[in-house]
């Protein structure tokens, strides 16, 4: 019983902070909801493991931390690909700053 | 005097992109200031005193605040170039591998309007007896990996000693900063169907030059560079 219960405290202070980002306007409707979609799983998951595996049994895999895992590995590897595309276009723009600050020197 | 009234009538600017290069640059400027009046250098934040030499051997010097690598300095020298008015440009290497003699045989077929970029290639002419051997093997395998990729056949695929028409300069979009842009001219010269040929030049392998140049493992990382690049486009 004492793992959902620090689960939930947890959850409930990330929701929080998702909460203050969404209402200062630093986040948008589709990312609050997207937060709030991935707590409440979480919190679902601990206080009713079954749940878990009846999604697996669903999607055809046995067990539901299987599930999990299987999931986890794709998000990552998703993740990862945004990461580096957000990196690529940042070092694109660093690099195009770079140029403009160039060519406005010689300018001078 | 036919070709030579041609050349004469066309603003050519020669682009280096220079690195940590004080050791060799000046004498590489001066080198290309016999042959060409218009050389552009674009320091790519050297620690050193590469800036400051290229100007005093008559370089027009642009500065990167941070360092960006080679594609981004190439291209920022292209830029410029253009802006000034440039009816060919020419890339050259910094650290004295090329020979500044070669520019103008390297120039003449865009000067007549025949191709819109000339690329050079040790492998053509008199070859290099002095190619060391691992270095060898990873130039061909690039010809293979731009056959491939590309759909263009060449006989040397990295090589920075090249021609390029105004247009062709307009025209090709360098978006890889670091050395994958030497593959991604290649794929930009197929992609956009510009007119090019190859011409023969000398490479010099000396200590200097193969301890600037890339390590032959590193290719792996402009491979994946370069298909990442492709797979984004």
């Amino acid at each position: 019983m004492i793992v959902p219960v620090f689960v939930t405290i947890f959850v409930a202070f990330a929701v929080s902070r998702v909460f203050l980002r969404f209402r200062s306007g630093d986040m948008s409707l589709g990312e609050f909801l997207f937060w709030l979609g991935i707590w409440g799983a979480i919190e679902a998951v601990v206080w009713i493991p079954k749940f878990l595996d009846e999604i697996a049994h669903q999607i055809g895999i046995g067990r539901g931390i299987d599930a999990v895992v299987y999931g986890s590995v794709v998000l990552l590897f998703y993740l990862v690909y945004r990461i580096y595309v957000k990196a690529e276009f940042i070092e694109h723009e660093i690099t195009s700053l770079v140029r403009k600050s160039a060519l406005k020197d010689k300018e001078k | 005097m036919v070709l030579y009234n041609l050349l004469m009538n066309q603003k050519i600017i020669v682009v280096i992109a220079a690195y940590n290069e004080e050791a060799l640059i000046a004498s590489v400027v001066a080198g290309i200031k016999k042959h060409i009046s218009n050389v552009v250098v674009v320091d790519d934040a050297s620690g050193d005193r590469t800036a400051d030499l290229a100007k005093e051997a008559g370089a027009d010097v642009l500065e990167h605040l941070i360092n960006r690598g080679q594609g981004a300095a190439l291209k920022t020298g292209i830029d410029y170039a253009v802006k000034c008015g440039a009816d060919i440009i020419v890339t050259f290497d910094a650290d004295g591998q090329h020979k500044a003699e070669e520019i103008m045989r390297l120039v003449e077929p865009v000067a007549k309007g025949e191709v819109d970029v000339v690329l050079g290639s040790r492998f053509l002419g008199n070859m290099p007896n002095n190619i060391p051997f691992l270095r060898k093997m990873v130039l061909k395998g690039g010809i293979w990996f731009t056959r491939f990729f590309s759909r263009i056949n060449i006989t040397d695929t990295h090589n920075g000693f090249r021609a390029l028409s105004r247009k062709a300069a307009q025209t090709i979009r360098i978006k890889q900063d670091r050395m994958a842009h030497a593959s991604e001219i290649l794929d930009e010269i197929a992609y956009h169907k510009l007119k090019f040929c190859e011409a023969p030049v000398t490479i010099s392998y000396t200590n200097y030059s193969m301890q600037k140049g890339q390590s032959s493992l590193n290719s792996i990382k402009i491979v994946f560079k370069f298909i990442l690049g492709k797979i984004m486009r």
